[in-house]
């Protein structure tokens, strides 16, 4: 959703300060440092983002140890759950103590439910991961063969795309969703309306409850990345080497399939690294939409009852998520572009 | 070298530091001249000799790491930055690149008028006064002052650039290859400019560029730099005609004469030279 | 040549350019573009109906049931957009609604604005320390999973929207900041820049007077795309009923509504849904045109202008007997470039021209003369928007301009290659040399992979290049220029050609690294008998390497002839004045002699002879009629000058 800003943003800087790789140094280690680089970076990443929410968290006007036992309950059990749950020290020790346990997988208790956080998430990662996946891998299909092709043909298919792009960004996904559900739902009951099949239940019935929500999760997607596949195509089609290269006899298939497209994939992986974090953020509202019982759901659920604990744990989750993009983006970088920092 | 000159440079060195581990960078290396008034000393060099960093440093947009920088008695190497400004009408700058040098988004007249913003007591119209006697003196026509850079040529532009440079009355100007992204006939127009308002005005300047004969045609003196030190230095007739330092020499035959007759006669007289070591 | 004596006045005056003053005034570019006074249209309409829709019917807001005996209506007079499940009228509510999103919007985006757009600035323009510090922050935020954090803040404070859409701006914040950071940096490197720092200005008026506005197109695109996303984020929160409190009505909300009746009434989704696209698609659209508006001038236009087809082409080859020995004639081949509007250009007016085999011939002139376009129109490698309006290029006895695609493609490295002015852009950065090379040879012999690279480390040493084996592993932009061009040579030498263009090859170096690559040049053209058009403004350069010379001047051949003669005895008057404001011809004399004024643009030039408005000879029959045709003054000497004779011994 927020990275919606990566439309027609043509001078981002790529991932900036991430990578300083000398460029004589042989291959190998560059990657290492690459991976080190960002995995030092993404621990205080997720530092700050749990911190923040648990000192938020602790803001509220709540307490999560009156809303668990109900109002009649006794005094005496309320102090003991509240020592139970670490809720009479300071803040900074529920959150070391909370990290510490998170890091042994423990996430703590829902307050709603009773039961373990991280079993909660567990039950409910394969959906999401099914749902982000299989949108990632459609947009990048589709957006890069729209986007190559639109600018090595040029006319009208460039105009297609840029209109379709367009009205893609401006369609709000809850709406599509909406609106698929209608009419290949309800109206030709092709497909269903909402649920979800494990695949080691049924491989069929899993791929048939993914169609709806993979089309309206990836429609913003496709937008975004058959556009920017263009845009990139389009410069590096027009620039000086490409021209060189060409009257100097090297062919058009080559010069669209590999000396432009590598260098265009230096655009193209930043958008896919902005989109698959918005697919990411996109899982919780189509999840509510089709009815899927994912993390995005779980954390509006969560959200909604106040249930701390478990938005916690899906912050955390989803942190982790957006480090490993990260990761793949910075890899990426450093195959695509041997000046990475170079400057 | 005169004890008055207009600008002394003594033992000038520009180190960048490194970033990151290691020992920096020295583009310049204990370099000393003069700039008397009225004169114009050029420095030839190819890229990396350092020449365009050394009058970037006496402009302060290059680090002074060793040495002083006198001009009109004041040091440089420790101004502060109100004095700079002061001094900012006394000494001015024209750079090579006439497109990236003049603000697409402000007419000509606020551009030529910056220079005029620490003038003191300047009423409005006397400001309007001396932007267009320096559009005068830059032989640019008065209407340009309500146009745009757009509207106008590489050559106009680096008219209005002097115009600029000229306006606030300095004694020095820093040419940085003013005439480099020129052509032919336009950078003749622009050089017999430079020399008509020195002449005008007593101006002095350092004139930059990596054009030997072009520093010899509009200078006094010529330093040859190499690798961020002076390698030669004498009067400029000198210099071109009789160079001592092989680099000079080197300088001097590896530019090509527009004159077929004489340029085959050096080839030869090359290839020669070469068979021969 | 007025020059010499005349007053500096009026040899500018005559160069102030023939286009009407054209004021970068940002408001009016982009007013002029249709599209975006529509979309600036709806948004302020959008904003009244905000403002005035709650006035007239307040009771929206908290209306909990409409006309219970009239729910979900379809479209009438009376309901505009019908009515949904519980009575209440759709267009009232839309209307609303706009209230509560447009307040959203503004909330994120006064957010992102205040907090992004100086950090970016003081990012770009201090740089250093501070600018890592920024940066390290901006980088750890924008890669917060946002939604989920939007979710704690609601988890915190139910129900609320200033909560979610502050959130949501901090959030946006950082990308904003980043792309004006990425917007200062080029504009801080800027000489206007460093002259207003010289003038004594300080840094707070450099920022407000020369960045900012800079950089004001790229924060008022990033502005209508950030409402956008805004207004997208807010429909999917309140889509889940976490920021908008029922009753009010809120866009998100009621498509909420819509699908959960969808069985009962289809209808209720489409007026929020198409309300939230709308608007979504003005801004968005709005962001486009500001950015069109923006780099409009210097932008090229993106879609390639289709090629016609040679007046004179026909179906299928003409082949003709080669006469004169001559490998390549040129004959009266007409350049055009389209322009954004359409309009073609011609740049290039009936050149005529040959060379010989083993001969090397100079392309000189100023810049804008057509000197690059001619060469690259040999090749059929112009720039997008560039195409050959008519004319002959007869390589071997082959009409180039005939053939078709694929057999052209056959010609470029094998018998015609090309090398640029600019080493270090005229190879790809993506990939190593080796590599480079490698594709080019095996595209024109078919090697083996092996056999490639000897082939390839073969080139690397017949340009003279030190320890090619590491040379082979090398990123281009690990090369020096003198490297980096020995490797553009060698992948040009790799298809043997037979005619070598080389397009100012040596204007980005330094003379001593000149000299070595003249001298290579000419070797290798001698060693291999091929023909070489070398185009340069250097007179040195001519001297040094040409057999014979070709003069261009504003699109035309003005002057061709064997080297000694055109330098002792030039003809034309541009020719006499620019071999004369050479400082190296002109050594002991105080002014050197100029030409007044300055090349005018494509599209532009005179009537009659194209150099009369700068000549001191012109009479006035120079501005008669055509231009004067190129006749024979000498033998192999010709002239495009109606007074050549005349002026023969005059020299400027």
């Amino acid at each position: 959703m927020i990275e919606t800003t990566s439309v027609g943003e043509k001078t981002a800087a790529p991932q900036g300060s991430a990578l300083q790789r000398s460029p004589r140094k042989p291959r190998l280690p560059g990657v290492v440092a690459v991976l080190i680089r960002r995995l030092l970076w993404a621990i205080p990443l997720i530092l700050v983002v749990t911190a923040f929410s648990f000192v938020l968290v602790s803001l509220t006007p709540g307490d999560p140890a009156r809303e668990m036992l109900g109002i009649d309950a006794s005094e005496e059990a309320y102090l003991a759950l509240r020592s139970q749950l670490g809720l009479d020290r300071p803040v900074w020790e529920q959150y070391i103590s909370w990290l510490l346990n998170a890091l042994q997988g423990n996430l703590g208790t829902s307050i709603y439910t009773g039961g373990s956080v991280s079993e909660a998430i567990a039950a409910r990662m394969p959906v999401t991961i099914s749902l982000v996946v299989a949108s990632l891998l459609l947009s990048l299909i589709i957006g890069m063969i729209v986007g190559v092709y639109s600018a090595a043909r040029g006319g009208w298919s460039g105009k297609l795309v840029d209109s379709l792009a367009l009205v893609g960004f401006a369609l709000p996904t809850v709406w599509v969703g909406a609106l698929l559900i209608g009419l290949f739902a309800v109206r030709f009951r092709w497909l269903p309306a909402s649920g979800y099949v494990p695949f080691a239940e049924d491989p069929m019935a899993w791929l048939l409850c993914l169609v709806l929500p993979v089309t309206a999760l990836a429609t913003h997607a496709v937008a975004a990345i058959s556009k920017q596949t263009r845009e990139a195509m389009l410069d590096v089609l027009g620039s000086e080497h490409i021209r060189m290269a060409r009257a100097n006899g090297v062919g058009e298939v080559s010069l669209v399939l590999r000396h432009s497209l590598k260098n265009a994939g230096l655009r193209i992986s930043t958008v896919l690294g902005l989109q698959a974090i918005g697919l990411l953020g996109g899982t919780v509202l189509v999840e509510s939409v089709f009815g899927l019982p994912g993390l995005g759901g779980l954390a509006v659920e969560a959200s909604r009852r106040h249930d701390l604990p478990v938005i916690q744990g899906i912050v955390l989750v989803f942190t982790v998520f957006v480090v490993l993009i990260n990761v793949a983006i910075d890899l990426a970088y450093s195959w695509l572009n041997p000046r990475v920092s170079a400057r | 070298m005169s004890e008055h000159a207009l600008l002394q440079v003594r033992d000038l060195t520009v180190t960048y530091p490194a970033r990151g581990r290691g020992d920096g960078f020295t583009a310049v290396r204990d370099v000393s001249f003069d700039v008397p008034s009225n004169t114009t000393v050029g420095l030839v060099g190819e890229s990396g000799s350092g020449k365009s960093t050394i009058g970037r440093a006496i402009l302060g947009m290059s680090p002074i790491s060793v040495g002083s920088v006198t001009f009109g008695g004041r040091e440089l190497a420790a101004i502060t930055s109100r004095d700079r400004r002061a001094l900012s009408s006394e000494l001015q700058v024209i750079f090579q690149d006439p497109y990236g040098s003049l603000n697409p988004t402000r007419t000509i007249g606020q551009t030529i008028a910056e220079s005029l913003r620490h003038v003191a007591d300047l009423s409005a119209s006397e400001r309007a006064d001396r932007i267009e006697e320096a559009l005068d003196q830059v032989g640019m026509p008065r209407s340009a002052a309500a146009r745009y850079p757009g509207n106008f040529s590489g050559g106009q532009r680096q008219r209005i650039a002097i115009a600029r440079a000229i306006i606030g009355r300095p004694r020095l100007i820093i040419c940085d290859e003013p005439t480099s992204a020129l052509d032919l006939s336009v950078q003749a127009q622009v050089l017999n400019l430079l020399m008509d308002l020195q002449e005008e005005l007593g101006l002095s300047y350092l004139f930059v560029s990596h054009d030997l004969a072009v520093v010899r045609h509009v200078s006094d003196e010529i330093l040859v730099l190499l690798r961020g030190s002076i390698v030669e230095r004498g009067q400029s007739a000198r210099v071109y005609d009789n160079p001592e330092h092989p680099y000079t020499r080197a300088l001097l035959d590896a530019a090509p004469v527009p004159d077929p007759a004489r340029q085959r006669l050096r080839r030869l007289a090359r290839s020669a030279a070469a068979a021969t070591t | 040549m007025t020059a010499t004596k005349s007053s500096r006045k009026e040899s500018a005056a005559a160069e102030v350019s023939p286009h009407a003053a054209q004021s970068p005034r940002f408001l009016r570019r982009l007013l002029k573009r249709g599209l975006a006074r529509v979309c600036l249209a709806y948004i302020l309409l959008l904003v009244i109906v905000a403002i005035v829709a709650p006035m007239i019917w307040p009771e929206v807001l908290t209306e909990r049931t409409g006309d219970l005996a009239d729910v979900n209506q379809l479209p009438s007079l009376q309901h505009l957009l019908g009515t949904d499940s519980l009575g209440r009228d759709v267009f009232q509510r839309i209307l609303v609604g706009a209230q509560i999103t447009l307040i959203g919007v503004a909330q994120a985006l006064a957010v992102a604005l205040v907090l992004g757009v100086p950090l970016g600035l003081i990012a770009g323009y201090v740089g250093g320390r501070t600018d890592r510090v920024i940066s390290w922050i901006a980088d750890l935020l924008f890669a917060l999973p946002g939604i989920i954090i939007i979710l704690v803040v609601l988890a915190v404070f139910p129900l609320s929207m200033t909560a979610a859409m502050v959130t949501l701006g901090v959030l946006v914040a950082p990308g904003l900041a980043r792309i004006v950071r990425s917007a200062v940096l080029p504009v801080k490197e800027e000489l206007y820049v460093s002259a207003a720092r010289v003038s004594g200005l300080g840094d707070a008026y450099i920022i407000t007077q020369h960045v900012l506005p800079r950089v004001a197109g790229p924060i008022i695109v990033q502005a209508s795309l950030i409402s956008a996303a805004a207004l997208i984020s807010q429909t999917g929160l309140a889509f889940l009923g976490l920021i908008v409190e029922a009753p009010a009505p809120s866009w998100g909300g009621m498509i909420a509504e819509g699908l959960q009746n969808l069985l009962v009434d289809p209808w209720l989704i489409w007026p929020p849904g198409v309300a939230v696209t709308l608007t979504t698609l003005a801004l968005g659209l709005l962001g486009d045109s500001v950015r069109d508006a923006t780099t409009e001038g210097w932008a090229g236009s993106s879609t390639k202008a289709k090629k016609p087809r040679s007046r004179r082409a026909q179906e299928g080859l003409e082949v003709e007997p080669a006469d004169r020995n001559a490998l390549l004639r040129v004959e009266d081949v007409n350049v055009e470039f389209r322009r954004p509007d359409g309009r073609p250009v011609r740049v290039v007016d009936s050149v005529t021209f040959h060379v010989g085999r083993g001969e090397t011939v100079g392309l000189v002139g100023e810049s804008g003369c057509g000197k690059t376009a001619t060469a690259m129109s040999i090749i059929g490698a112009l720039p997008s928007g560039g195409y050959v309006e008519s004319g002959r290029i007869v390589f071997d006895g082959v009409n180039l301009l005939d053939l078709d695609a694929r057999i052209m493609r056959a010609y470029r490295g094998k018998e015609i290659a090309v090398i640029s002015q600019e080493p270090s852009v005229s190879l790809n950065p993506g990939f190593r040399v080796g590599w480079q090379l490698a594709e080019v040879v095996r595209n024109h012999t078919g090697l083996s992979r092996r056999a490639a690279k000897a082939r390839v480390l073969q080139l690397l040493q017949q340009v003279e290049l030190r320890d090619p084996e590491q040379v082979l592993r090398r990123y281009p932009h690990e090369l020096s220029g003198g490297m980096a061009q020995r490797v553009v040579i060698a992948r040009a030498l790799a298809g043997e050609p037979r005619l070598l263009i080389a397009d100012e090859p040596t204007t980005a170096l330094d003379v001593t690294i000149q000299a070595e690559i003249l001298n290579l040049l000419r070797r290798l053209v001698a060693e291999r008998g091929m023909s070489m058009i070398l185009i340069t403004h250097d007179w040195g350069v001519v001297a040094d390497v040409c057999d014979r010379a070709i003069v261009m001047y504003a699109g035309e051949v003005v002057e061709r002839g064997v080297i000694d003669e055109l330098f002792a005895a030039p003809l034309h008057p541009y020719t006499k004045g620019l071999l004369a404001s050479d400082p190296h011809r002109s050594i002991g004399e105080h002014r050197l002699i100029s030409i007044a004024g300055s090349v005018p643009p494509p599209g532009s030039w005179p009537s009659g002879c194209h150099f009369r408005t700068r000549c001191a000879f012109a009479v006035e029959a120079c501005a008669e009629g055509e231009s004067p045709a190129l006749r024979q003054v000498e033998v192999a000497h010709d002239v495009r000058c109606i007074r050549a004779d005349e002026l023969e011994d005059h020299n400027v």
